[in-house]
């Protein structure tokens, strides 16, 4: 049965995450009341409209931004499991694609491609 | 029971035809896009099964790669795709064509 | 855990152009935020002119390392799993990619400028599409491979549609991209295949476990050429290449003909020695009518374009089939001809691509063959560059265009001679015939230069500094290479292409 305790433990610790952050947002939340709030899929973007029309940019450079940096992250699942027996010299080696990352962010940052107006 | 490698590679290779014709016979921009997407994803699938069967690493670290490149080129294209929407002010890509296909 | 033998020494070039392509955007942001510059105002054209020059230094750098490593015994990166290989093919072919794409920086600042896309990202594109060619070419492992190509590919999709307000930029830029996208995933499953059949990645083991009975292997051997052929543009998967230089940036089509296509070729060049070996007798007809189709289809569609920049697309779709004659020989003769042609026609096709951009102005690019009447009177320095590159392309004796044929047909007689093959002679007299051909229109170029009044419209504007010297460097190349190909050939003897096999051998 213990060892079906981290499982429980997990779930828990999952449900209570979702319930804390429905409270949180219900508390702390502006109530704002508007036509776009009511739609069922709010994304931004209306959802019929004309194909022959112009379209908020802004989204799609986020949603761009965050396919990178999503797929990225992805090498660094592997060295997360060795970690460990890589000691310093795995930090050394994963050093040189960290800081690639870093300087794109820094470059998106300063290029303003982060700001939302 | 274990699932056979052969039966993976069928489903890789179907989706990679899928992802193929896709390409060839559609002419909206997105679905090509997609079928791309699947042509590379079947390549994924393949490479994780042979990993399996070979019991060797080189599959999986490839597929890695893959994936990353895929989504490279998935930002790239979606950029490629809005400037072009921009310029054209529509989403139907086939009707006007300044180069020939 | 004990840390990998690595030789970083080894690699060091492809380092520099990683840490540039890196640091690029960081100088382009810098270059925006500053106001002044000693006392004086940063302007947006001298802002271009720092980036295209860090570029060009950067390159440079990388470009003396591979010099030095060209005549040095071949190292590998790590040397329990060879999978980058810096030998003397893999130098030579570093060289002439840094040439290339070092001509092409220099004269990019002025280029952009007068298109109005002047914008720091291009040269961090351009950085990092060089640092892939390099890959490419070094790569003996299929993984290797494609991260290369993909690495390569992925920032000329982008640079083809660098005018992003032009819609025939995008255009050529969305048709690269879903063409190559297309030819990566075929290349791509080709791998798996041959994974599957082998399991291994390394070109060199899985030339050593070829089953040639083997069905999932062939397969997977036609998808990666497929894959490979569609990147170097050969007939029938050249359709899109006229279509995507003639929309892109002139410069930047100038460097998607040549540096990529050296690159791509590269990678064949090494496919075919380490792992197609045992395969060669299957493959020789489909790349013998492989070859004759390029060149023929090359030449005769050529002929009848208006556009300069679609005509050199064709052209150098012509071009990719010599140099396919020249692999099909096979000899390490045909594999050194191939690799100092693939320098003679960088050096021309950058040129007569330099010559077009340079005529652009104003926003707007000239590249009709038309637009080039009456050259000669107005701007004798572009008429004559362009001359030296169209008369080297056709082939006329005392430039570089007519060496490198002449090697590549001269080991195409000997081999023929050698094997009592007649295919083989039969391909030689195709291809002079198709340089006979290709007189047609390459000479048109300067008879419309020098023959014809030109159109009534804006006066030509003075030709930068630097692109004036990137023009006269490709010229005199050009001729240099013509006259004294032996001198060139020292470089050529000192690449001791097949020496791969003994450093090679030792992977396990």
């Amino acid at each position: 049965m213990s060892e079906y305790a981290g499982l429980g433990l997990f779930m828990a610790l999952g449900a209570g995450t979702i319930l804390l952050l429905l409270v949180l947002t219900s508390v702390l939340g502006p109530r704002l009341r508007f036509a776009e709030k009511d739609e069922p899929f709010e994304c931004g973007e209306s959802p019929l409209v004309s194909p022959y029309r112009r379209f908020p940019v802004k989204f799609y450079m986020v949603a761009i931004s965050f396919i990178i940096f999503d797929l990225e992250v992805v090498f660094l699942y592997p060295w997360a499991v060795v970690f460990r027996d890589l000691g310093w010299y795995g930090l050394l080696v994963a050093a040189p694609f960290l800081s690639m990352l870093s300087i794109a962010l820094a470059y998106e940052w300063m290029k303003g491609a982060l700001e939302w107006d | 029971m274990e699932i056979p490698v052969g039966h993976y590679q069928f489903v890789a290779a179907a989706l990679f035809m899928i992802g193929v014709v896709g390409m060839l016979v559609r002419r909206n921009v997105i679905v090509m896009f997609m079928s791309i997407e699947l042509m590379l994803n079947a390549a994924n699938l393949s490479f994780v099964a042979w990993s399996r069967l070979w019991d060797s690493i080189d599959g999986q670290i490839f597929v890695f790669m893959v994936m990353v490149v895929a989504a490279a080129e998935v930002a790239v294209g979606l950029a490629i795709i809005i400037s072009l929407i921009r310029n054209r002010d529509s989403v139907n890509i086939e009707e006007a064509s300044l180069l020939k296909w | 855990m004990t840390a990998p033998d690595l030789d970083l020494g080894a690699v060091a070039p492809l380092c520099v152009v990683a840490v540039g392509a890196a640091l690029m955007p960081l100088l382009d942001v810098l270059l925006g935020r500053t106001k002044t510059f000693l006392s004086r105002p940063v302007t947006a054209a001298w802002a271009g002119t720092v980036m295209s020059l860090a570029t060009t230094g950067v390159l440079s750098i990388a470009l003396v390392m591979c010099f030095d490593a060209a005549g040095a015994a071949p190292r590998t990166f790590n040397r329990d799993h060879p999978m980058i290989l810096m030998d003397g093919m893999t130098s030579f072919l570093n060289i002439v990619i840094l040439i290339g794409s070092l001509l092409t920086a220099l004269a990019s600042g002025k280029f952009l400028a007068d298109l109005a896309i002047n914008r720091g990202e291009y040269y961090a594109l351009l950085l990092a599409a060089v640092l892939g060619m390099m890959l490419l070419v070094a790569s003996t492992n299929l993984m290797m491979l494609f991260v290369g190509l993909e690495l390569m590919s992925i920032p000329i999709y982008a640079m083809a549609g660098f005018r992003r307000d032009s819609l025939r930029s995008n255009e050529s830029a969305l048709k690269y991209f879903l063409v190559g996208s297309f030819a990566s995933g075929i290349l791509l499953y080709g791998t798996a295949l041959i994974y599957g059949a082998t399991g291994t990645l390394s070109l060199l083991e899985i030339g050593a476990r070829f089953d040639v009975d083997d069905p999932v292997l062939l397969i997977g051997s036609g998808l990666l050429l497929v894959g490979l052929a569609f990147k170097i543009a050969t007939v029938p998967f050249h359709q899109w290449a006229p279509d995507v230089y003639e929309g892109a940036p002139t410069l930047v089509s100038g460097l998607m003909a040549t540096t990529v296509k050296v690159a791509a070729f590269g990678a064949l060049l090494r496919v075919f020695q380490m792992a197609f070996g045992p395969i060669d007798d299957l493959l020789y007809p489909a790349l013998w009518v492989m070859a004759v189709l390029t060149m023929t289809v090359g030449n005769v569609m050529a002929i009848i374009q208006q556009n300069t920049k679609r005509m050199l697309a064709y052209s150098s779709v012509a071009h990719t089939g010599y140099l396919l004659v020249g692999i099909l020989v096979g000899t390490q003769v045909g594999i050194s001809a191939v690799l100092f042609y693939l320098l003679a026609y960088t050096f021309m096709t950058l040129g007569a691509f330099g010559v077009v951009a340079v005529l652009a102005h104003a926003g707007r690019e000239r590249e009709r063959i038309a637009d080039l009447a009456g050259l000669a009177n107005s701007r004798i320095f572009l008429a004559a560059v362009m001359t030296i590159c169209m008369v080297s392309l056709a082939g006329i004796p005392g430039t570089a265009g007519f060496m490198g044929k002449f090697y590549i047909f001269r080991a195409v007689v000997e081999q023929a001679i050698a094997t009592e093959s007649s295919s083989l002679l039969w391909l030689a007299v195709i291809g002079v015939l198709n340089s006979a051909i290709s007189l047609v229109y390459y000479l048109r170029v300067p008879m419309v230069m020098f023959m014809r009044e030109p159109e009534p419209g804006p006066e030509p504007d003075r030709s930068g500094t630097f692109e004036g010297l990137v023009l006269a460097v490709c010229a005199a190349a050009v001729i240099l290479l013509g006259i004294w190909p032996e001198d060139l050939n020292l470089i050529l003897t000192r690449v001791d292409v097949l020496h791969w096999a003994s450093v090679a051998s030792a992977s396990p």
